[in-house]
């Protein structure tokens, strides 16, 4: 029974992880209308920053930090000239940048190469029991998931999260009432790829070996499923879908071991998920929960 | 040039489009505290002068003063810094927002609208956001939107949207306002509602307007000049009852009039 535990605990972390991811997602393109396909391109980088730094022996808490602010300058660097780009273009810039930032990886040996970065220090002590460590792992992630969590709801309440609301219905009234939408558009880039980092970061310690075919394109969408799972706009929802997701995930990985099926079993996951998406790009393009509300105000 | 009884002034400003000459050298200059109107048939240029001077087009040539300063080459977001606040024709209301929000958005020098701001001085910000908050509604109590405070601004009619759109504009403490047919889509009571309150807020704000208006009447009645444009060009100018006299006027705008 064990096994089960661990299987229940193991998903939970990655539920944190990618809630983290979708939240950051939602961030972007749920509140702001910003088209980020290259998600995973932060998530790599934020997971490479820390793994090469606690590899070389300095402390978790640096490669952290690290992780996080690597990325989030990352966000900010490629925010700068894709931001004045139209919406669509800014998703193929996106897209394109996270194969980028793979290749380099990939064919840089000092930087890993194809290999990758294996041995990282992982933040449970060696040598305790496995449920324990992921124990401490799910701790960790829900604490770091309950900060972005924190800083999302404290800014969509807020007078920024008005204007980026604004942004995302019509830029130029926006810019009409003393905005300037570019700042706002490149802040909360920025903001929601240093999110994105720290997931990374996170993951590399907890999985100890991170290379780079672990980050192909398809992981920016699976964060934009979860997305469109757990609603546009909706920062509880971003751990929904990632929840949601998840379970049907690994539920296919275990069902194909108990069904016969006419079909190659490991394409399960994938016909299940397609069928899923269609299911509600039809019946609930919103997602689950609707946009939340801003706060009212005091005194109305 | 700028003279300082001048707020706005244009010098052979020109915008076009393709061909299409959609602003053609206009050179107008509005006075300080003036109530000005701008007329003209469909597709004169009205709209695109206000997009060209509010910074939302750029101009192929020509210049733009506010102030004593060249604005021309400024994005949008420093024009309104600067104190020059336009409305849009069609509303371009947030839709998804509150009426309220809607007003609280356009409010200047909001602490929590950065990003440092609203993740570290939250006190601060939600304090000012009290403020506001009553400061809006007492505009939206004024253009009787009291009551749709709450609703979501993509509910409310066309007439309201347009007075929220005023509403918005009057939230930022603007120097000089730039209405694009406050009055369109508007019952006749809230049209002079309007026009009245235009004139009350020269008078106790020293606010700078200029209006174009279809409802000749009404622009006639309160404005202290009124320009009329055709196929890009300023073609008259001066008070109302003299323009009602003017031939070429007579001709391409007013009809029998």
């Amino acid at each position: 029974m064990v096994n089960i535990v661990n299987f229940i605990l193991d998903m939970l972390i990655y539920v944190g992880i990618f809630g983290i991811l979708s939240l950051s997602l939602n961030l972007e393109y749920g509140f702001t209308g910003l088209w980020n396909f290259g998600k995973v391109a932060f998530y790599m980088i934020g997971a490479y920053t820390s793994g090469i730094l606690t590899t070389l022996g300095y402390p978790i808490y640096v490669g952290f930090a690290a992780g996080v602010v690597i990325s989030g300058l990352a966000g900010l660097l490629i925010s700068l000239p894709a931001l004045r780009l139209r919406e669509d273009y800014l998703g193929i810039l996106t897209l394109v940048f996270g194969e980028i930032i793979r290749l380099i990886l990939k064919n840089e040996y000092w930087l890993g190469g194809p290999l990758g970065i294996r041995g990282i220090p992982s933040i449970t002590p060696s040598g305790i029991e496995y449920t324990t460590a992921l124990t401490i792992q799910l701790a960790a992630i829900t604490t770091i998931a309950a900060i972005c969590y924190f800083i999302a709801n404290r800014i969509i309440h807020s007078p920024y999260g008005r204007v980026i609301r604004g942004i995302r219905e019509d830029e130029l009234a926006t810019a009409s009432l003393g905005k300037n939408t570019f700042r706002y558009k490149a802040s909360i880039f920025s903001l929601s790829s240093a999110m994105a980092g720290v997931a990374g970061a996170f993951m590399g310690q907890y999985v100890t070996s991170i290379a780079p075919d672990q980050f192909m394109p398809f992981l920016s969408f699976t964060v934009w499923m979860m997305v469109m799972l757990g609603g546009f706009a909706n920062i509880e929802g971003a751990f929904l879908g990632a929840l949601i997701y998840i379970t049907f995930e690994r539920g296919a990985r275990i069902a194909k071991d108990y069904l016969l099926l006419p079909i190659d079993p490991n394409n399960l996951m994938f016909i299940l998920t397609g069928l899923l998406i269609l299911i509600f790009v039809f019946f609930r393009p919103q997602g689950l929960l609707r946009e939340n509300k801003v706060r009212e105000h005091k005194g109305v | 040039m700028c003279d300082l009884t001048q707020i706005l002034a244009t010098d052979n400003l020109t915008k076009s489009f393709g061909g299409l000459i959609a602003v053609d050298n206009v050179s107008i200059q509005i006075e300080e505290r003036s109530i000005s109107g701008l007329i003209g048939p469909n597709g004169s240029g009205k709209t695109t002068l206000f997009n060209v001077i509010s910074g939302a087009l750029k101009a192929d040539s020509g210049k733009v003063f506010f102030m004593g300063k060249r604005i021309d080459n400024l994005p949008c977001h420093l024009i309104y810094k600067a104190g020059l606040v336009r409305t849009f024709q069609v509303p371009r209301l947030f839709q998804k927002m509150t009426v309220l929000d809607n007003m609280l958005i356009a409010a200047r020098g909001l602490i929590g609208d950065s990003l440092i701001g609203t993740l570290f001085r939250g006190k601060a910000w939600k304090k000012q956001e009290e403020e506001l908050v009553k400061k809006a509604l007492e505009i939206l109590e004024m253009l009787d939107l009291y009551h749709q405070r709450k609703n979501l601004a993509g509910n409310l009619s066309g007439g309201q949207m347009k007075l929220l759109e005023l509403g918005r504009a009057l939230m930022s403490d603007p120097k000089m306002l730039l209405l694009d047919e406050p009055a369109a889509g508007v019952s006749p009571v809230v049209v002079d509602k309007i026009f009245e309150k235009i004139v009350e807020l020269r008078k106790n704000l020293g606010l700078t307007f200029f209006i174009i208006e279809h409802r000749i009447e009404t622009l006639f009645n309160y404005t202290d000049k009124v320009i009329v444009m055709y196929k890009g060009q300023v073609i008259a100018e001066g008070k109302g009852h003299e323009l009602v006299e003017n031939p070429k006027v007579i001709d391409v705008y007013l009809g029998e009039y």
